[in-house]
């Protein structure tokens, strides 16, 4: 179930995002709930905090009223990281960049410029790339850290310093969990290769079993693979 | 001639000849010489440093010099042998002689309380060297242990830099030996373990003095890393100002002498938003934090950060003596300064500063991009540092910075948020 969220003071607007998000979703089966707010109130704020269904939001950033739909996703952002937001505006391209890094906004559409064509482009861009949102939690004290099972390219163990490293596109995180704890909070898609490694199998190119190495999709290759574990995983990249 | 080579002599030397040969591997470890070998002459060297620490261990009548003509024999050899130069051996040196110094009473008195005969076996050849290899052997093995490794390593790269350090530690060194002396023959003496647990509360306070300087010494720097930022912002800031005044008065002079003003200020308006780089509405903020922020966009801006501030609590909301609230304006310098490095090593090279207020919290959120290798359990810990320098004290020193103050991290991929919250205080809230 998808719940598209439409955030815009003006009635006419908000009527054509209903009917380019109708259009789209007539050629999808996935289930979908439109519903739309005139600006920022304790509905609103109410809907953001408890609803836990996956949601597209739709916001203008001019809004009658104190917030705007920077400050709207600013609020979204707090307690959701998998929502998508699409930015309707006629803003200059500081806040594109700010919030489409830094608050994970999906795009920013120019309110007069091709706005059907660019909405419909960008909404059937977010259905077809589907809702995969499942996440690797660790929590620390005074840290949280929140990763995409998606972004994950392996694990690996390191022994210096008795730590699991987890190996993403841009960065290297490492906390004390064991390579079992850390297989514990992932899905079938995650593969253990080695005694100290496991591997998001969707960035595997091929598997090297006698020399014991994989290479990922991004031309990496990691020495961190075993025989022992091959029988586990039934795969198809072998190349011995 | 035969009196001193006699068969004492022979055991004797055999024990400074295990000693010194330990003090040799252990220095070789410390100063990261792996390539020493024995070559012929270091080998003479160390023969002839052997004998000469023997014959003055059996025939210097004055105790108390006897040990320290042995440490600067000692010495001495050591420089010879690793050719460091002399301000890096003294640091090593001391280390090492300090450590047999606190390891050597603990087997003493784990002796004492073993034999009853302690004064025979400290003059008879077999026993002393028996003793001696197990004094070595004990003193290897633990130096060789991973933690005292980086402890002592860590020590000697701080006495390295620090000659007051170095003074501390060989006046307490001598202050070690004199007691051992006098009292270090007699184990049964009661006066032995007093003067034992005065070493011991001396090294104490020693180490604790010791970590107390190193910790102030860094604060400083940090400090002092401020202060001249802020200086070389501040001349940036009025050469900008300057600079702005004179496309001021040059531009409201063309709009004023245009037939057609709108196009002109549409104009000038795109030429003062074009390419900028920070924005926000910071002029709700209290003063210092304003500053703060301020000076911080712009020293983010010469790094081509993109910094974006959004406030929504008033000025006048806040005390501004308050310590809570000179406190906040510390945390967020620190973490300004964390996110601006982050962020400076990324494609993206993006900052976003919320102020805002609930009902009894102020939140600060900071968020920046970044690009690194992140241990999530050691942030926050003293020393712990993402940077190849010696940095680390800036997140340890926010978190115990005020109890009103909390500071947590939420990391998600490559974003990186510092959620500061302050406590309101009746204090904090100005009587208007």
């Amino acid at each position: 179930m998808i719940k598209f969220v439409i955030v815009d003071d003006e009635k006419e607007y908000r009527d054509r995002y209903i009917n380019i998000i109708n259009k789209i979703m007539f050629k999808n089966d996935e289930r979908y709930e439109i519903v739309q707010f005139n600006e920022y109130n304790d509905k609103l704020k109410n809907f953001i905090c408890t609803d836990t269904f996956f949601k597209i939001y739709i916001l203008d950033i001019q809004l009658n009223g104190h917030e705007s739909g920077l400050d709207i996703a600013k609020e979204i952002r707090e307690t959701d990281w998998d929502s998508e937001i699409i930015f309707i505006t006629s803003h200059d391209r500081m806040f594109d960049d700010v919030f489409q890094t830094l608050y994970k906004v999906f795009y920013f559409i120019k309110k007069f410029h091709k706005l059907d064509e660019t909405l419909t482009e960008k909404l059937t861009l977010i259905i077809n790339k589907g809702f995969d949102k499942k996440k690797f939690f660790y929590f620390t004290k005074s840290s949280d850290l929140q990763i995409y099972l998606k972004d994950i390219y392996y694990i690996y163990r390191e022994t210096a310093e008795r730590k699991i490293v987890i190996v993403t596109k841009n960065n290297k995180f490492s906390t004390s969990l064991s390579i079992t704890e850390a297989l514990s909070k992932l899905d079938d898609r995650f593969k253990q290769v080695h005694r100290a490694c496991i591997v998001n199998t969707d960035y595997v190119q091929e598997y090297n079993w006698s020399e014991g190495s994989f290479t990922l999709s991004s031309g990496e290759k990691v020495n961190l693979c075993s025989k022992n574990y091959r029988t586990q995983k039934g795969d198809n990249k072998n190349n011995e | 001639m035969s009196e001193i080579f006699n068969t004492t002599f022979f055991y004797i030397t055999l024990c400074a000849y295990l000693n010194i040969y330990v003090y040799i591997l252990v220095y070789k470890k410390l100063s990261k010489k792996t390539k020493f070998r024995f070559t012929l002459e270091n080998s003479f060297y160390f023969l002839i440093t052997t004998c000469l620490v023997t014959l003055n261990n059996l025939n210097n009548k004055i105790y108390i010099t006897t040990p320290l003509v042995s440490a600067l024999l000692i010495f001495l050899m050591l420089k010879l042998l690793f050719k460091d130069t002399w301000y890096k051996t003294i640091c090593v040196d001391g280390i090492i002689i300090l450590y047999a110094f606190i390891l050597d009473p603990i087997l003493s008195i784990i002796m004492s309380f073993t034999f009853t005969n302690v004064i025979e076996l400290n003059i008879q050849a077999i026993p002393k060297l028996l003793i001696s290899i197990i004094f070595s052997y004990i003193y290897y093995f633990t130096f060789y242990h991973t933690k005292v490794k980086i402890l002592v390593q860590y020590i000697i790269e701080t006495l390295l830099k620090s000659k007051k350090t170095l003074i501390y530690l060989y006046v307490s060194i001598l202050i070690v030996n004199t007691f051992n002396i006098l009292y270090g023959l007699n184990y049964l003496d009661y006066k032995y373990y007093v003067t034992i647990i005065l070493m011991i509360m001396y090294m104490v306070y020693f180490a604790t003095m010791f970590s107390k300087e190193i910790y102030n010494n860094k604060m400083l720097v940090v400090k002092n890393k401020y202060l001249n930022e802020y200086l070389e912002n501040y001349e940036k800031i009025s050469d900008n100002y300057r600079t702005l005044k004179h496309n001021l008065r040059n531009d409201l002079y063309l709009i004023k002498c245009s037939k057609e003003k709108d196009p002109v200020i549409n104009k000038m308006y795109e030429k003062y938003t074009d390419d900028e780089n920070w924005e926000g509405k910071i002029s709700g903020i209290p003063s210092v934090l304003q500053g703060i922020i301020f000076l911080k966009m712009q020293y983010a801006e010469t790094k081509n950060i993109k910094f974006m501030v959004d406030n929504k609590i008033d000025e006048n909301e806040l005390d501004e003596n308050s310590q809570i609230y000179l406190d906040t304006c510390e945390i967020v310098a620190i973490c300004l300064d964390n996110a601006i490095e982050a962020s400076e090593e990324t494609d993206k090279k993006l900052i976003s500063m919320d102020i805002n207020h609930q009902e009894s919290y102020y939140i600060i959120e900071i968020t920046n991009t970044f690009k690194n290798k992140l241990d999530i359990d050691r942030l926050g810990e003293k020393n712990y540092s993402t940077k190849n320098r010696n940095s680390g004290i800036g997140l340890n020193y926010i978190e115990n910075l005020s109890k009103s103050i909390t500071v947590k991290r939420l990391i998600i991929e490559n974003i990186f948020r510092t959620i500061i919250k302050v406590e309101k205080e009746e204090k904090t809230v100005r009587h208007k």
